[in-house]
């Protein structure tokens, strides 16, 4: 579904990803971490098509269409949402509003009538009890004077609203106190199907107990250094990533 | 035909046209003539005309309006408020009819006479003198509490000419609330066939105590015209007094309304939207004066200017000597569109009580780009989302107006570029 060859990036000139190469397949769910200043932001940046970076050479590719060549609304039509670190705050503009319009130009984008109204709010009603948000909050400003995990469970909610096929979590876990991280992952997990695809960005390896990754890659000066399964991420949490850096250092 | 650059001999000119010589030759008639000769037709150099431009509008000849016998069908001018009472208007002229004779508790009666009671400072804004002058029906609405609130009254102030030559029009409305009466009224303009023609407006309203006014001044498509709007209220104790006023799509509007709060724990709010484009000029000029004592003001006013417009705001808020615990806020916001767009700001607060709560601010800015992306990232399109957020900047004074109809009427349909 997703296929990163030889990616490279940088922002005002200064490089930050040095060759990405990464496949996701349908179904998988990927975790990516390493330690701060690796790139990891960027990467999922790019993914979303942030203009202030720069791609310098490589390719991404979606389903078989050039991801860098869409604008950021064309790839959430195409099926990529990325759930931000520090979602915006928006005024005036209801979180209810705010996704009817969002759902219905991705249904334009496909070719698809509008969602009638009555079904909008019973699909709202339903993805709502997913991440256990009170409706309340769909009528308020997107995300004004929401706490931190709050905001994140808006993220997954809007998620379960889009039914994307390729969901990037930018350290989602951030700012979570646990019973936060239980929900937010009880929703990432209920939308996980054979036809989608997961890419977690995080820090830590606590996110990774209740999502539980396929892949784990390790993300260091912009570069893979090193790819595994779950028990990568045990194995981080045990030792660091003091031992990958000196494994990259010595070869 | 009239010019308005050879004031001294305003007397003569209206001799030779239809206009009633009785009238013509009252003191009053002298006497606002002569003090608005004394003050002349503001030029830039005067502070409170620097930044809307009036010498071409002086310069024209103009045509005075002729009794018409024109019908209009207040349902082919928008908004169409199903409930309301009309009031039908055109070129200043009351056009009869018997909307209000079997209504309870209201009465519209037209009289003839040069002056009106409100206290005009010429200097700063001699346009209700020129009104005074030359203005033939003036249209007066008497509301008791016996009026039903929940039926709004539209007046719709209709312009058109036959004339190749540009028209000067002055209606003149004057609104009296009796103890304890509550009226809406919506007053709308509607320019027909009018080319550079320049309308002048004098509206004037009485509170007294306990009554209550809810006005919305909508300002729409006004392109061949330029509007000069000048609307004072009176508000006495324990009354309140809202005014709103909407401009969207028009070309060169100058408004100038006060509120004057004559006697203690009377309310005045003002509120504004201005949508501007292409080169419009559009300038707000509000004065809050708070003469009694405990007394409140609110005032919320906010533009958003695309293209090469300019917009133009000075509140100015009063606070007499005597006017202890006054409340008076003021905020003012802008959102710029585009580079050319400009908004010329000034809150002007002058308090010479000791203990009151006032407060103003003034912010300017463009769209925010992080919303706009984070729209973009959830397959929301930049155009799209440009009118989303603009919507949900005036969405604040929209909620605002007290007459649900009018609301959606106003949702979505004050973007102009930005959204088309």
């Amino acid at each position: 579904m997703l296929n990163i060859k030889n990616l490279h990036a940088s922002i005002e000139e200064k490089p930050i990803l040095k060759g990405i190469d990464l496949i996701v397949n349908p179904g998988e769910v990927h975790a990516i971490m390493g330690p701060n200043g690796s790139g990891k932001s960027t990467l999922a940046s790019i993914l979303a098509g942030r203009e202030e970076y720069t791609v310098n050479e490589g390719s991404i590719e979606f389903n078989g269409k050039d991801l860098l060549e869409m604008a950021p609304e064309e790839r959430a039509g195409e099926g990529v949402f990325l759930a931000f670190q520090y979602p915006v705050e928006i005024p005036g503009v209801s979180t209810a509003n705010f996704l009817k319009t969002a759902l219905n130009e991705i249904r334009k984008y496909r070719g698809l009538e509008t969602i009638d109204a009555m079904d909008f709010l019973a699909l709202m009603k339903e993805k709502a009890k997913l991440v256990e948000l009170d409706m309340s909050f769909l009528q308020r400003s997107l995300n004004e004077g929401f706490s931190g995990g709050e905001k994140k469970r808006n993220e997954i909610f809007q998620m379960a609203m889009l039914e994307p096929k390729l969901a990037i979590l930018d350290e989602t876990d951030s700012g979570l106190d646990i019973d936060a991280l239980r929900i937010v992952a009880q929703g990432v997990n209920a939308l996980r199907s054979p036809d989608n695809a997961t890419i977690l960005i995080t820090h830590y390896q606590r996110l990774l107990n209740y999502i539980v990754p396929d892949f784990v890659h390790v993300l260091y000066k912009g570069k893979i250094v090193k790819t595994g399964g779950k028990e990568l991420a045990l194995e981080l949490e045990e030792k660091g990533y003091d031992w990958i850096k000196e494994e990259v250092s010595l070869s | 035909m009239i010019q308005l650059h050879t004031l001294e001999t305003l007397k003569e000119q209206l001799r030779v046209q239809d206009y009633p010589l009785a009238f013509l030759d009252s003191p009053l008639f002298s006497e606002g003539l002569s003090s608005l000769t004394k003050s002349g037709l503001p030029t830039p150099r005067n502070e409170e005309w620097k930044y809307f431009p009036i010498n071409s509008l002086l310069m024209a000849d103009y045509a005075l309006p002729t009794a018409s016998s024109h019908q209009h069908d207040p349902k082919q001018f928008q908004p169409f408020i199903k409930e309301a009472l009309h009031l039908v208007i055109i070129n200043g002229n009351y056009v009869k009819s018997d909307t209000f004779e079997q209504v309870e508790g209201i009465t519209c009666s037209i009289e003839h006479s040069p002056i009106s009671n409100i206290e005009i400072n010429p200097k700063e804004n001699p346009f209700p003198i020129l009104n005074a002058l030359l203005h033939k029906d003036r249209i007066i609405l008497d509301i008791e509490k016996e009026y039903d609130f929940s039926i709004p009254i539209h007046i719709l102030q209709i312009f058109q000419s036959d004339s190749e030559m540009p028209l000067l029009a002055s209606p003149t409305v004057t609104i009296n609330l009796a103890k304890n009466a509550k009226a809406k009224i919506i007053e709308s303009y509607h320019i027909l066939n009018v080319k550079n023609g320049l309308i002048n407006t004098s509206f004037s309203v009485h509170a007294e105590q306990e009554s209550e006014l809810h006005h919305i001044i909508i300002q729409d498509g006004l392109q061949d015209c330029a509007l000069i709007y000048n609307c004072e209220s009176v508000v006495k104790c324990n009354a309140k007094v809202q005014d709103h006023v909407i401009v969207h799509d028009s070309n060169k509007v100058r408004n100038t309304i006060a509120g004057k709060l004559v006697e203690e724990h009377a309310l005045y709010n003002i509120y504004g939207i201005v949508s501007g484009d292409k080169q419009s000029l559009i300038d707000n000029h509000t004065v809050v004066d708070h003469i009694a004592p405990h007394c409140e003001s609110n005032e919320l006013f906010k533009h958003v200017l695309d293209e090469s417009s300019t917009a133009v705001f000075n509140g100015k808020i009063f606070v007499r000597l005597d006017a202890q615990k006054t409340n008076a806020y003021q905020s003012n916001r802008t959102l710029l569109l585009s580079p050319k767009a400009t908004i010329n700001t000034k809150p002007q607060l002058e308090i010479f009580a000791d203990d009151v709560k006032c407060s103003h601010g003034a912010t300017t800015g463009s769209v925010d780009e992080e919303a706009l992306y984070y729209l973009q990232a959830r397959g929301i399109p930049r155009e799209v989302g440009m009118r989303l957020l603009t919507e949900a900047f005036i969405g604040e004074v929209i909620q605002l107006i007290d007459i649900e109809e009018l609301q959606s009427y106003f949702t979505g349909s004050l973007l102009l570029s930005a959204g088309e």
